[in-house]
């Protein structure tokens, strides 16, 4: 959800510059492992929510970019409605009665 | 979530597998350098861990790991197998010996015992059985008018169809093939359920009345050899035995009817009323009416829902209303007991069974022996060289590799190997196969096609798989045990008793499987060599021997002699022909004539065996004349009879008198003959039937219209086989020229069983031996390599070298006769189980189990003395250096 989320903010963007937007957003609480980050792209690729496509970083080098498809935005939404509801239900139960 | 997108993109991936690799990599690059950016090399380092951990754990997310793993494994084990291509090349020869020969003896069992006929519902197929309480065995013949009755009156049949073999002239302008075939009832092909793959199968009103409907169904592998599978064969004309018929359909290719006891695939069918022209003796009678001539077999299938005891109980009951026919008829068949037996289960003689059965049972459990050895020594191998990988493996588990996945590795590995060795016991089974059936076991004449099919093939695929997970685990015990540490150290090698123990076992094993074999084998060579002692015949490789049947060209006698006597002249002007004669029963044929005679006035008659011969016939054979003189010119029709005599009979009517002159009283024709001669004793039926009284009358004072040709040749007799047929053809061109063979071939044939067991056991005695050789050579061999830095020691503290040998093959020779201790044990236990199938020789006999253990104490001494004499040379300085 992080990393779809992330590329819908961003637009298209390359692995380290997703794991650098979540930790800056986060102010360094959440950290992205490398070791779960590709793994887990890879599976959006199967998934076809991404696409991923050789470009020009920053920096003057090549990069592989992830953008969204529209399957990835849908993907983003019933994700983002399921985290709406677990996070309610969390505050529901911890929340002084 | 999209599926057909989801599973495109994973098939997919193999294809662009390099391509995605590249891409990671260099994503992983270029993450590692902004980091380094960031933080510096060694933090960047340090923060992403494990990159090619990374990429492993990226690949997998597509889900193809598991199958490039099994090709990694397959790699792997290939490049393993390159490595020691000598370990190789033993392990899968060894295992394509033994799953080859079990794979050979497993497709006869299928054919014989296992696989239902192929048709439909083969199991509701029935055959009908008679049992006369005098007659041993079960039989299947019927008359015409039983048949139709049994048809007619049953409840339980949807259909009962007839059939016969016979063997007919077929005639193409002026050559003249002789084809066997069946005459069978119109609704035989229904009944079986075989469709014809071209035109119809006979219609009932083709079927009924004698001689009118000359109608034929022809196989497709002739039509296709003849005719060039002509589509428009049916309504084509061919002439059978001399009358025209016509063709109405073909027969599917592969349908060889319900016997296997038969020597070649029919060819043409005919319906039964085409008896007159089909059957020898045919025109002369008529078979719809003939209670007494029984030539006809038949097979039923069961109604739905009716049960073979049903049918059985419905077929006794029709059999008890036939009797009063058959008694009016005169037929001694009121003790008659019917029999219904499965169709499955009667494709040869159901006598046969239990022999076929014993035997086959014999020869599995010899090759299932065979395998046995194979497997032990294979198995010895793996863990020899499991010891030897212990460093490789641990190593292997010491960078990370799982255990499990090292277990997978090492299956792959032992299935690798089974496979191959599953692969080449394909061709060895092929091979085998067709040498064992042309020995014509079992003293049926089976038609045996040895082809490899899935059946067969399922059963090697199965043997490969149980092998190779066996052998793949035994390295695999080792694995779980290894302790990384030890196995890393340069002394990891050495290794406990315990492996050691098992792989001596396996040698003891081995030895003793051979010893087994090779003592039967040594039973089975003395029995083939006392039967072949039992013939009297002398050089019958030299003499060539065909049946001239003259029945059906219905020669009066006077003419029959004619023929006879001018056939002879023939092949005496033949260059190469030593002589020639006629005999009735050839001895070792299976059957033997029998006769009442009188040998003194006054006295019973006694039955005694009996047969006629032409003139020349003892000198043909090589049966030696006693005394007195053999049929000559003299001993014409209306001369005084004469007969010769065996020296059994001699001495059982006259003993201590001389028989020549003395005269006996014949029963058919009943006569007096004068005995001329005497010769050796010999037996008829086959070697293990007695020797009985016998008298031999000439030809020419009795007349047989079915005898027997031999021709004594100087020269190699397969060349004269064309002349003779030649000369038979140019005296009668219609005359029915059957397989000509030699009397040795014609004995063999009849000593197939042991033959066989002779030949097959011999050859697997020797295999296992091999086997055994080899496995007592690795394991000293490995033994010795383990031991060199001991035996260095003790070379050094002042053992002589020539004691260190004696130490080694001290150890062996113990190995071997512990070996061969048990094996003779076994073998005891085990050939009381085969004594019945032994002739002339006790299963106990000495000689054969010393000369056994003559064989394999040398073989094993030789084996051991190469690993023993390297031993011997070991270097103190080397040995103690080397490591």
């Amino acid at each position: 959800m992080l990393i779809l989320k992330t590329l819908f903010r961003l637009g298209p963007m390359h692995g380290y510059g997703i794991a650098q937007h979540i930790q800056q957003v986060s102010e360094d609480v959440l950290q992205v492992e490398e070791g779960s980050l590709y793994p887990a792209l890879q599976r959006m690729l199967i998934k076809g929510w991404v696409t991923a496509e050789w470009g020009q970083s920053d920096h003057n080098r090549r990069a592989r970019y992830y953008r969204l498809t529209p399957a990835g935005k849908k993907q983003l939404g019933v994700e983002i409605s399921e985290f709406d509801k677990v996070m309610r239900a969390i505050t529901r139960v911890i929340q002084p009665a | 979530m999209e599926w057909p997108g989801e599973l495109w993109r994973r098939l997919l991936f193999p294809l662009r597998r390099r391509q995605f690799d590249r891409d990671l990599e260099e994503e992983m690059r270029f993450h590692l350098d902004m980091k380094a950016r960031e933080a510096g090399p060694a933090a960047a380092r340090k923060v992403f861990g494990n990159v090619a951990r990374f990429q492993e754990q990226s690949r997998e997310a597509w889900g193809w790991t598991a199958v490039e793993q099994v090709f990694q494994d397959l790699r792997y084990a290939l490049r393993i197998m390159r490595q020691s291509p000598g370990f190789t090349a033993v392990v899968i020869v060894t295992l394509a010996l033994g799953i080859g020969v079990n794979t050979a003896i497993f497709s006869f069992v299928d054919r014989l015992l296992l696989r239902p006929l192929p048709f439909p519902q083969s199991d509701r197929l029935a055959t009908l059985y008679s049992r006369l309480p005098r007659y041993p065995t079960a039989y299947s013949s019927l008359s015409y008018p039983s048949y139709v009755y049994y048809r007619d009156h049953n409840s339980v049949l949807a259909g009962l169809a007839a059939y016969a073999d016979i063997q007919v002239n077929v005639r193409f302008g002026d050559d003249t093939e002789t084809v066997p075939g069946e005459i069978v009832s119109a609704n035989y092909f229904s009944v079986l359920g075989v469709a014809p793959i071209l035109g119809r199968t006979f219609l009932a009103q083709e079927d009924a009345v004698p001689g009118r409907n000359a109608v034929v169904m022809l196989a497709a592998e002739f039509w296709r050899r003849r005719f060039g599978g002509d589509p428009a064969i049916v309504g084509r004309q061919v002439a059978i035995n001399g009358v025209s018929f016509t063709v109405v359909g073909i027969v599917p290719p592969g349908f060889t009817g319900l016997q296997l006891d038969r020597t070649a695939q029919p060819i043409l069918w005919v319906p039964t009323m085409m008896y007159p022209v089909a059957v020898p003796f045919g025109s002369e009678w008529d078979l719809r009416h003939m209670w007494g001539d029984e030539w006809l077999s038949a097979t039923g299938r069961l109604k739905p829902g009716v049960t073979f005891s049903q049918a059985q109980a419905d077929y006794a009951q029709l059999t008890d209303r036939l009797k009063p026919v058959w008694h009016v008829e005169k037929l001694d068949k009121d003790k008659l007991n019917s029999l219904l037996i499965p169709a499955n289960e009667s494709r040869f003689p159901p006598e046969s069974r239990k022999t076929v059965t014993t035997y086959l049972a014999m020869l599995m459990a010899v090759v299932g022996l065979v395998l046995l050895i194979a497997c032990s020594n294979v198995a010895s191998l793996m863990l020899a060289r499991a010891v030897k990988r212990q460093k490789e493996i641990g190593m292997r588990l010491a960078l990370g590799a799982g255990r499990a996945r090292l277990a997978r590795q090492l299956l792959t590995e032992g299935l690798l190997l089974s496979f191959g060795g599953g692969a080449s016991g394909l061709a060895v089974a092929l091979l085998t196969a067709r040498f064992l059936a042309s020995f014509q076991p079992f003293g049926l004449q089976l038609l045996l096609a040895t082809g490899i099919d899935g059946r067969v093939l399922a059963f090697a695929f199965s043997l490969s798989v149980l092998t190779g997970v066996v052998f793949g685990l035994i390295p695999l015990r080792q694995v779980s045990r290894i302790e990384l540490a030890l196995a890393l150290k340069a002394e990891g090698l050495r290794h406990g008793p315990r492996g050691f123990g098992a792989r001596n076992l396996l040698v003891v094993v081995q030895v003793a499987l051979s010893l087994v074999l090779l003592a039967g084998a040594g039973l089975f060579v003395r029995t083939l060599r006392n039967a072949q002692a039992a013939d009297v015949t002398r050089n019958p490789e030299n003499v060539l021997l065909l049946k001239l049947d003259l029945t059906a060209r219905k020669y009066d006698a006077a003419r029959g002699q004619r023929f006879y006597d001018a056939l002879l002249d023939r092949l005496h002007a033949l260059p190469g022909v030593r002589s020639a004669a006629y005999v009735l029963v050839v001895p070792f044929g299976g059957w033997r004539g029998g006769m009442n005679i009188v040998p003194r006035p006054g006295d019973k008659p006694v039955q005694v065996d009996f047969n006629a011969v032409s003139a020349e016939y003892f000198q043909t054979v090589g049966i030696p004349l006693v005394r007195g003189r053999a049929f000559d010119a003299r001993d014409r029709e209306g001369a005084a009879g004469v007969v010769v005599v065996n020296e059994q009979l001699a001495r059982r009517f006259w003993p201590g008198e001389d028989p020549i002159g003395k005269q006996i009283e014949t029963e058919q024709p009943k006569r007096l003959a004068e005995i001329v001669g005497v010769v050796r004793d010999g037996r008829f039926r086959g070697y293990r039937a007695d020797v009985n009284p016998c008298f031999y009358v000439p030809l020419a004072q009795r007349y047989f219209s079915a005898m027997n040709l031999e021709v004594r040749t100087a020269v190699n007799p397969g060349r004269l086989v064309a002349a003779v047929r030649h000369e038979i053809q140019s005296l009668d061109r219609d005359l029915i020229v059957p397989e000509v063979q030699t009397l040795r071939s014609f004995r063999d044939a009849g000593l197939g069983q042991e033959r066989l067991s002779a030949a097959l056991l011999s050859g697997l005695g020797i295999l296992a031996t091999l086997i055994a050789a080899i496995g007592i050579y690795g394991v000293l061999a490995f033994a010795v390599a383990q031991r060199t830095r001991e035996i260095g020691i003790r070379m050094a503290l002042g053992a002589a070298s020539r004691q260190v040998m004696r130490s080694v093959l001290f150890d062996a020779m113990a190995l071997i006769g512990t070996g061969v201790a048990i094996g003779c044990v076994a073998a005891l236990a085990l050939v009381r189980f085969i004594s019945s199938l032994l002739y002339g020789v006790s299963s106990t006999d000495p000689a054969v189990y010393a000369g056994t253990a003559g064989i394999l104490i040398p073989v094993g001494a030789l084996a051991s003395y190469l690993p023993a004499r390297r031993a011997s040379r070991v270097e103190p300085v080397v040995a103690l250096r080397c490591e």
